[in-house]
């Protein structure tokens, strides 16, 4: 399978590891193709070999998704992939290799006082890895989501074929949105090689504000009240032993964020509060630890808070997002299956990341699935018919 | 099918459970031959009426059984022919599905069933401090179910986006009669997303039942702003400063002089200025801090780009009746002619001076005047092209022009659709944007849904192997000269 892959690529660009492992599966080469064109001639070996691949950008996500459901595989790795192919500031969008760091965009895009969707993630990950991720942050509201800044991406194909889904323009009904289909769905569909994304006007102003509580209950109900005379664009409750501290991120307009700002009873804090937040959640837990992530509606996040702590402790709270409806945790892993069964009781969303190269998973990292699971089932097959493609990692063990 | 079995089809109809009414008379079915694209049109066995989930999924089992196609409807003002029955079958009406199911001011979301009216929404939730942002120009007649079909726009999609960010949970009816819900009325579905593969599938792949959507808080201050160009040119230009400063308007919508004249003699006169080649009609909204200085800034840009008239509207009435016109554009231009052609591509933003040019140098040289509105800020183009389809020599004609249209858009950087969809009017030029293998996936996800094509056939996506002949890119070519 080796001199498959080395005939595409070269040999100086294919690595045979005496003992790497990637999600429980023994790591047989580790391949790094130089263009789109090479990475889809790599799928169409692995899946004419029945080799099962997983894609990685910085690498800085294989904490997401189940282990994989085959003994060995293919890490392919995108890093040379890395052209930032335009980046318009007038019209507002940059079409970017997948292999390309978010830190890298974001300089480019500072230095024509733009800003994009991947802003509020670490540098050191890639466009691809995140857009296969879409991972949560803190920033994550509704209507902020990182596939609503996607215009159009390339996508490798299992076949080997190179295809095209959206495009250049900032509004496209032509033909099924493919694009929210591909983005999140961790590999498991294709790889994606090229995107192109929105980029925005940096905001004039952020600003961080605090205000401490003796208990989270008492920071959502501060926070519920409060938010109705000044909503932010983020917010969030960081949990310790002393309570909670409230944490509001506003961005736009000097004048407006002072406004709406001076509405909350909070303190001006500096960025680097929001900024520790964001590193945290983009960070692999350690081994033996998981992180997880309850969510349901704003409105329940009291109620998700509650039912964590009874079953792990309320030691083991991390972070609150009353915007997103979210509840974080950081969990032994033998916990999950009670955190993931409290979760479905909720009817809430259940998501675990935990340490690379952790042993067996305790229980599916998606937690109960969805209603439309054997649909999903069904597009996987068609994309990926001999489950090549990351297999076991998604959602439901798809 | 022969006659009997109609008949027999329509009376299984009559007996299900929670369907209202089935029509099967000539004259009652002439209504639903067509959607809003008169010059696509089919004949369906019957229109059947159902109110429940339960209905319409007994409705898809009775038509499996019976081996007929069927197309699901909303209020039937869609611009591309995806409600047109062309393969016959039966029209599934959701028009009286129209009950709003739940609103949750706290969360922000509304539960409706498909027929709820687009403007009936907002209307309901408007004393919350709340509304649904997508505004399709037909919001007082188009209903949330085909909204969600054709991933509508509207004016305000330039700052809130196209109907798919706004809807989190859908209840779906397979084509095989099961029930699936796809996304989370909360928003944090995980797995594939379904639900932003379903929205703008056009009816292809399954019939929405109930949908929950995103409200949004009504804007704290709303600013409209009116500017006159003497040439179209000047326009498109100053559209593309506003966004080149990275100013987001709410809208930033563009009447041409054709438009105008035919909205100020018409009972949508909204004092637009008549010696105008064009007006640029420019919303903001959000704090009043914010909307002051942002005003100003237009103001500064439209004045520095050679605008001849800038005017910010005193009140709401004033802001109301500017509006009135561009809302009405459409009906006005029924003083033009009998029949009316709405055409809808997307190019880049920076491209529009040149694009709207060509557009009206090849409508010129065949002999049409085209009057265009532009969502400008999205560069979002609807060129109108008025017409009598008595004339078979005019028919041959639009389409000639429609033709070029979207190649010249093609050819700009651009896609066939910003918000109308691809129907049965584009289906066949989906092949001169995407290759044969872009199309495949598309086929694959309307396989796994509906893999006897009993939904819709026949709209948005071509046959395979289409491409081959009419795909530029298959013949060699990359640019194509008009």
């Amino acid at each position: 399978m080796g001199d498959a892959f080395e005939a595409i690529v070269g040999v100086a660009h294919v690595e045979r590891p005496d003992s790497l492992w990637l999600a429980g599966a023994r790591v047989l080469g580790v391949v790094r193709p130089a263009n789109a064109r090479e990475l889809a001639a790599c799928l169409r070996a692995a899946s004419s070999a029945g080799t099962a691949i997983v894609a990685c950008g910085a690498g800085t996500r294989q904490h997401f998704g189940n282990p994989l459901d085959a003994r060995e595989c293919v890490r392919l790795e995108l890093g040379r992939i890395d052209t930032t192919v335009e980046l318009d500031p007038d019209e507002g969008i940059a079409t970017l290799d997948a292999g390309v760091h978010i830190g890298e965009l974001a300089v480019r895009a500072a230095a024509c006082a733009k800003t994009s969707g991947f802003s509020s993630l670490p540098p050191g990950g890639t466009i691809g890895g995140a857009l296969a991720a879409d991972p949560f942050t803190p920033d994550w509201t509704l209507d902020r989501r990182l596939p609503n800044e996607v215009l159009g991406v390339d996508m490798a194909l299992a076949n080997g074929e190179l295809t095209t889904a959206g495009g250049r323009v900032v509004k496209n009904v032509t033909g099924f949105d493919l694009v929210r289909l591909y983005c999140g769905s961790l590999g498991t569909l294709g790889v994606i090689t090229r995107a192109t994304v929105r980029l925005r006007a940096a905001p004039e102003c952020e600003r961080v504000v605090s205000a401490r509580f003796p208990s989270v209950e008492l920071g959502v109900q501060a926070f519920a009240r409060a938010s109705l005379a000044g909503e932010p664009a983020a917010a969030a409750l960081r949990i310790d032993g002393a309570g909670a501290e409230l944490l509001c991120r506003f961005v736009g307009d000097e004048k407006a964020v002072s406004v709406q700002a001076a509405r909350l009873p909070c303190d001006e804090v500096s960025f680097e509060a929001w900024a520790r937040l964001r590193t945290e959640l983009g960070t692999a837990p350690t081994p033996g630890r998981a992180r997880v992530r309850v969510s349901a509606r704003p409105s329940d996040v009291a109620r998700l808070c509650r039912a964590v702590a009874d079953v792990v402790g309320a030691e083991a709270l991390h972070s609150v997002f009353p915007l997103a409806g979210s509840v974080v945790a950081e969990v032994e892993d033998a916990a999950l299956p009670r955190v993931a069964a409290e979760a479905e009781r909720l009817d809430a969303v259940f998501l675990a990341e935990r340490a690379p190269g952790a042993g067996p998973a305790p229980c599916d990292a998606f937690g109960a699935p969805p209603s439309s699971l054997a649909l999903m089932r069904s597009v996987k097959t068609r994309f990926d018919p001999r489950r090549v493609l990351a297999p076991g990692r998604f959602v439901g063990g798809i | 099918m022969a006659p009997s079995a109609v008949a027999e089809l329509a009376q299984r109809l009559r007996a299900l459970p929670d369907v209202a009414e089935v029509l099967t008379r000539p004259a009652e079915l002439f209504s639903y031959e067509s959607d809003g694209l008169t010059l696509e049109r089919g004949s369906p066995l019957c229109v059947a009426f159902p109110t429940t989930t339960e209905s319409v999924a007994a409705i898809v089992r009775a038509c499996n059984a019976a081996g007929v196609p069927y197309v699901p409807r909303g209020a039937g003002t869609g611009l591309s022919g995806g409600a047109t029955p062309v393969n016959g079958g039966v029209v599934i009406e959701c028009a009286r599905m129209n009950r709003v199911l739940e609103i949750d001011a706290t969360n922000r979301t509304a539960t409706v069933q498909p027929g709820v009216i687009n403007e009936h929404l907002t209307q309901a939730v408007r004393a919350l401090g709340l509304f649904y942002a997508p505004d399709p120009s037909s919001q007082s007649a188009c209903t949330i179910g085909g909204n969600v079909a054709e991933n509508s726009g509207g004016p305000h999609t330039l700052k809130y986006g196209t109907t798919s960010p706004h809807v989190l949970e859908l209840e779906v009816v397979l084509p095989d009669a099961s029930v699936v819900r796809l996304g989370r009325r909360d928003g944090h579905s995980h797995g594939y997303d379904l639900r932003g593969v379903f929205v703008g599938s056009e009816g292809t792949l399954g019939i929405v039942c109930a949908a929950t959507v995103r409200l949004v808080p009504v804007p704290e201050s709303v600013s409209t702003v009116l500017a006159g160009f003497a040439s179209l040119r000047d326009a498109c230009s100053a559209v593309s400063a506003i966004i080149a400063r990275g100013i987001v308007p709410a809208a930033l919508e563009l009447i041409d002089d054709r438009t105008i004249d035919a909205v100020e003699a018409s009972v949508y006169a909204a004092g637009y200025p008549r010696d105008a080649r064009a007006v640029l009609l420019i919303e903001l909204d959000g704090m009043a801090v914010a909307v002051e200085r942002e005003r100003d800034r237009i103001v500064e840009i439209c004045t520095a780009g050679n605008a001849t008239l800038v005017r910010v509207a005193r009140d709401e009435a004033e802001r109301l009746a500017l509006w009135r016109g561009r809302k009405g554009a459409f009906g006005a231009m029924g003083r033009l002619a009998p029949d009316l052609y709405v055409h809808d591509a997307v190019v880049p933003r920076t491209k529009l001076p040149d694009v709207v040019d060509a557009i009206n140098r090849a409508a010129e040289a065949r002999g049409i005047r085209i009057a265009n509105i532009l969502h400008a800020g999205d560069g979002n183009l609807h060129p109108n092209i008025t017409f009598d389809r008595r004339d078979p020599e005019q028919l041959r004609t639009i389409r000639e022009v429609g033709e070029a249209i979207l190649r010249i858009c093609i050819d700009a950087g651009g896609v066939l659709s910003g918000e109308h969809g691809i129907g049965l009017e584009k289906r066949d030029y989906m092949c001169l944007l995407f290759s044969e293998a872009d199309l495949e996936p598309m086929r694959w996800v309307h396989d796994a849904f509906d893999p006897d094509d009993r939904c819709n056939p026949g709209k948005q996506i071509p046959a395979p192997r289409a491409c081959a002949e009419s795909n530029p890119r298959h013949r060699g070519y990359a640019h194509v000269d008009f």
